[in-house]
C-alpha cells in the first residue's frame, strides 16, 4: 500500500525527468558531425546524460525506494530537519508548499522591481517580505532589520568593494 | 619549509591578514549560526571575493573553510545540535559535557583539538602537494579523463540514503555543463536560441543558489525554530594537563581527518565519526564515551579540521573537489581566472605558498575569535532563522548581481535556488549536481580528444598504466556504497 503511493508520488519526478531526457534528445539531433571519423561528436555526452536519466525516470517510476537502515534514518532526518522540512513546522504541507513558492515568487518581484526603484529602496522591502512569511511579527524587527541590513550591504559593496549597485 | 616562510611573509602583508582576520570571522559564524554551514558561508562570500585580489580572496576563502569546521561545535556543545554536519560526532560527549556544567571545559577541549588539527592537515598539504603535482604533470587526456570519471565517482559517497535521486542529481549537473558553447566544435548546445546562454550556465550564481537561496526558502517555507537553550554555558577551561593528556586523541583524530579528507568524497562528517569510533575502541573506558568524554570531543574536531588542508591535496594538485565546500573553493579560484592543476605549483607558486601559511594563521584567528568570541557566538546559536535567512538571500541575490553587474546573474541564482529547493524537499542531495557541472568538463572534453588522437581507438585508454588505475579506482569507488550495503563490518558505535 505505501510502496503503491509512494511509487505514484514519484511518477510526477519520472515524467519531468522522461521530458527534460526527450528535449536533450531532440536537440542533439542537429549537432554537427565529429572532426574525426570514429571519435563522438558533440552529441555523443548530451545523448549519454539523457539515455541515464531516461533509465532513472524509469527508475523512480518503477523502482521501491530502498529504506534507509536506523543510523541513516536517523542522520537523513536530521539533514531533511536541517534542510527545512522536517521537524519543526508550524503548518501543514500546503501551507509549506505555499511559502516556499510565494517567497520565490517575492525573490522574482525584488528582481524585477531593482531596475525599476534601485537595490537601495528594493532590499528593504524583499528582506521585510521575506521575514513576515518566515514568521517574524514584530514590526519594530520588521522595519528597523531590513533598513539597517539594506544600508549595510550598500556599504559592503559600494564603500568598501567599490561594486555599484542598481 | 622555504615556501612555508615564503607564504607568511605573504600572509602578514596589513590587507592578507584582514581577509583571514574576516574570513575566521564569518567562518565561526557560518559554522555556529543554525542553517548555515561552511558550503553556504563560502557560497555567500564567493561574489565578494571577486572584488578582492586573488591572494586576499582565497585567504578569506580558506579561513571562512577552516574556521566552520570548528564553529559547528559550539551549537553543538552549547545545545546538543551540530551547527554543521562535520560536528555530528562532538555533540555526543561534548552536550554531555555542558548538561554537566562544564561547557567551558568542553569548549576549550574542541577548539586545542580543532587547532591541533588545522596545522596538522596544513603539514600534510604542505608535504604531499608537491609530489601529486609532480605525478600529475604526466597526464594526458586519457588521464585526466580516467581522472574525471574518479571524480564523479565521489558522487556514489554523496547521494546520501538514494543513490538513484543522487544519480539523477549529478545528471543534472551534467546537464548544466553542457548548456552553451561546445568547445572543440563550437556548436551550441541546449541553448535553446538564448544569446544569452551561449556563454553556458554559470559556476557561482548555481552554487549560490544551491548552497544559499536553497536552503533559505526552505527555512522561510518551514519557519524553524529559534534553537532552543537553558543549559548554562560558563564552566572552567581545561588545564594545560588535561589538554597535554588528549593530545594522542588529537594526533589520532588528526591522521584520520588527514586521510580520509584527502580522499575526494569521503569528507569532515565521516573523519569526526570514524575519529570518534577509533577513540571509543581503543579506550579501555568506552562505555563513558557519549557520557562526556574528553577524548569523544577531541578526536572527532582534530579530524574534522585536519581534514580541510587535507581536501586542498586533490583540490589544487588534479582540479578534483572532493566536498561540496571544496566545489565552492573550486568556484573561488575559477573567478579569480586560477586553475589548479600540476602547473599551479610553479605558474601560481606565490599563491600557493601564501594559502599555505594563510591556513597556519587562519587557525591562530580561529583560536583568537573562537576562545573570545564564545560568549557572543552562544547568541549567535540562539539568533532567529526568521531574520538570518531572509539576510541570507538578500546578500546572495546582491553578491550574485555584483560578480559580473548582471541582473541575469541574479535570475540564474533564484532559478538554482528555487530548483535546489524543490529538489532538497524531494530528497534528492544538491552536492552531486554541483560536482557534475565542474567535472563534466574534463570528462567530455578529454573523452573527445583522447578518441581523437587515437582516430577513435578505446585502446588509448587501456594502454596508459595510471588511466587504467584511475579507471579500476573509479570502478571501485562507485561499488564501494553497494559492496558496504552487501558486506557489512560490523561497527561499535553508541547506537
Amino acid at each position: 500500500m505505501n510502496a503503491a503511493r509512494g511509487a505514484r508520488s514519484r511518477l510526477p519526478e519520472a515524467g519531468v525527468l522522461t521530458a527534460l531526457a526527450a528535449g536533450v534528445l531532440l536537440d542533439a539531433q542537429g549537432y554537427p558531425p565529429p572532426l574525426v571519423e570514429g571519435a563522438p561528436g558533440p552529441a555523443f555526452f548530451p545523448r549519454l546524460v539523457a539515455l541515464l536519466l531516461l533509465g532513472c525516470a524509469v527508475g523512480l517510476a518503477f523502482g521501491v525506494r530502498r529504506k534507509p537502515g536506523p543510523g541513516k534514518a536517523r542522520e537523513a532526518g536530521r539533514r531533511e530537519g536541517a534542510a527545512g522540512d522536517g521537524a519543526a513546522d508550524d503548518g501543514g504541507k500546503a501551507r509549506r508548499e505555499l511559502r516556499r513558492w510565494g517567497a520565490a515568487l517575492w525573490v522574482a518581484g525584488f528582481l524585477l522591481a531593482v531596475p525599476l526603484l534601485g537595490s537601495l529602496a528594493a532590499l528593504p522591502v524583499l528582506v521585510g517580505g521575506l521575514m513576515y512569511l518566515s514568521g517574524e511579527r514584530s514590526y519594530r524587527v520588521l522595519v528597523a532589520v531590513p533598513l539597517g541590513f539594506a544600508g549595510l550591504l550598500h556599504f559592503l559593496f559600494e564603500w568598501l568593494l567599490g561594486v555599484p549597485l542598481p | 619549509m622555504i615556501p612555508l616562510l615564503d607564504g607568511l611573509a605573504t600572509a602578514f602583508q596589513p590587507g592578507n591578514l584582514l581577509a583571514l582576520f574576516a574570513g575566521s570571522l564569518l567562518g565561526v559564524f557560518a559554522g555556529a549560526a543554525p542553517g548555515l554551514s561552511s558550503t553556504v558561508g563560502l557560497a555567500l562570500v564567493l561574489p565578494v571575493t571577486f572584488a578582492l585580489d586573488p591572494i586576499p580572496a582565497l585567504l578569506m576563502m580558506i579561513a571562512i573553510y577552516m574556521a566552520a569546521e570548528y564553529g559547528g561545535s559550539i551549537t553543538a556543545i552549547a545545545i546538543g545540535v551540530p551547527g554543521s554536519s562535520p560536528a555530528l560526532a562532538t555533540t555526543f560527549d561534548g552536550y554531555a559535557l555542558t548538561r554537566r556544567g562544564e561547557a567551558g571545559r568542553a569548549f576549550g577541549i574542541s577548539l586545542f583539538a580543532s587547532m591541533s588539527g588545522g596545522i596538522l592537515g596544513t603539514l600534510l598539504l604542505v608535504a604531499l602537494l608537491g609530489p601529486l603535482s609532480r605525478a600529475a604533470l604526466a597526464f594526458g587526456p586519457a588521464e585526466y579523463f580516467g581522472l574525471g570519471v574518479f571524480g564523479l565517482t565521489v558522487v556514489a559517497n554523496l547521494v546520501g540514503h538514494d543513490p538513484l535521486r543522487g544519480l539523477t542529481s549529478a545528471l543534472f549537473g551534467l546537464l548544466a555543463f553542457v548548456v552553451g558553447l561546445d568547445v572543440l566544435t563550437g556548436a551550441p548546445r541546449l541553448t535553446l536560441g538564448v544569446p544569452a546562454l551561449l556563454d553556458g550556465l554559470g559556476l557561482v550564481p548555481m552554487l549560490i543558489g544551491f548552497f544559499a537561496i536553497a536552503e533559505a526558502l526552505n527555512a522561510v517555507a518551514s519557519r524553524r525554530p529559534r534553537a532552543a537553550g537553558g543549559a548554562r554555558l560558563d564552566g572552567a577551561l581545561p588545564g594545560l594537563g588535561e589538554l597535554l593528556r588528549l593530545w594522542p586523541s588529537i594526533l589520532r583524530g588528526s591522521a584520520i581527518g588527514g586521510l580520509i579528507g584527502a580522499i575526494p568524497g569521503a569528507g569532515a562528517t565521516i573523519a569526526s565519526l570514524v575519529a570518534w569510533n577509533e577513540e571509543r575502541r581503543l579506550s579501555k573506558t568506552p562505555e563513558r564515551f557519549g557520557a562526556g568524554e574528553p577524548a569523544g570531543i577531541a578526536a572527532p574536531e582534530a579530524a574534522n579540521n585536519a581534514c580541510v588542508g587535507a581536501a586542498m591535496i586533490p583540490l589544487l594538485a588534479l582540479g578534483v573537489p572532493g566536498s561540496a565546500s571544496a566545489a565552492v573553493l573550486l568556484g573561488g579560484l575559477t573567478v579569480q581566472g586560477v586553475t589548479p592543476g600540476p602547473l599551479l605549483l610553479t605558474e601560481g607558486a606565490a599563491l600557493v605558498h601564501a594559502l599555505y601559511a594563510g591556513f597556519l594563521v587562519a587557525v591562530a584567528f580561529m583560536l583568537a575569535v573562537g576562545r573570545l568570541g564564545i560568549p557572543l557566538w552562544v547568541r549567535v546559536v540562539r539568533l532567529r532563522p526568521s531574520i538570518l535567512m531572509p539576510l541570507v538571500v538578500a546578500v546572495s541575490l546582491t553578491g550574485a548581481f555584483a560578480l559580473r553587474g548582471n541582473l541575469a546573474d541574479a535570475w540564474s541564482a533564484l532559478f538554482f535556488g528555487a530548483v535546489g529547493s524543490v529538489m532538497l524537499r524531494r530528497g534528492y542531495p544538491l552536492a552531486p549536481a554541483v560536482l557534475g557541472l565542474i567535472l563534466g568538463p574534463m570528462v567530455e572534453t578529454n573523452y573527445r580528444r583522447a578518441l581523437t588522437l587515437s582516430s577513435g581507438s578505446h585502446s588509448v585508454f587501456f594502454e596508459s598504466p595510471i588511466a587504467l588505475l584511475l579507471l579500476a579506482l573509479a570502478a571501485l569507488s562507485f561499488a564501494a556504497p553497494a559492496l558496504r550495503a552487501r558486506f557489512p563490518f560490523r561497527r561499535r558505535t553508541s547506537e
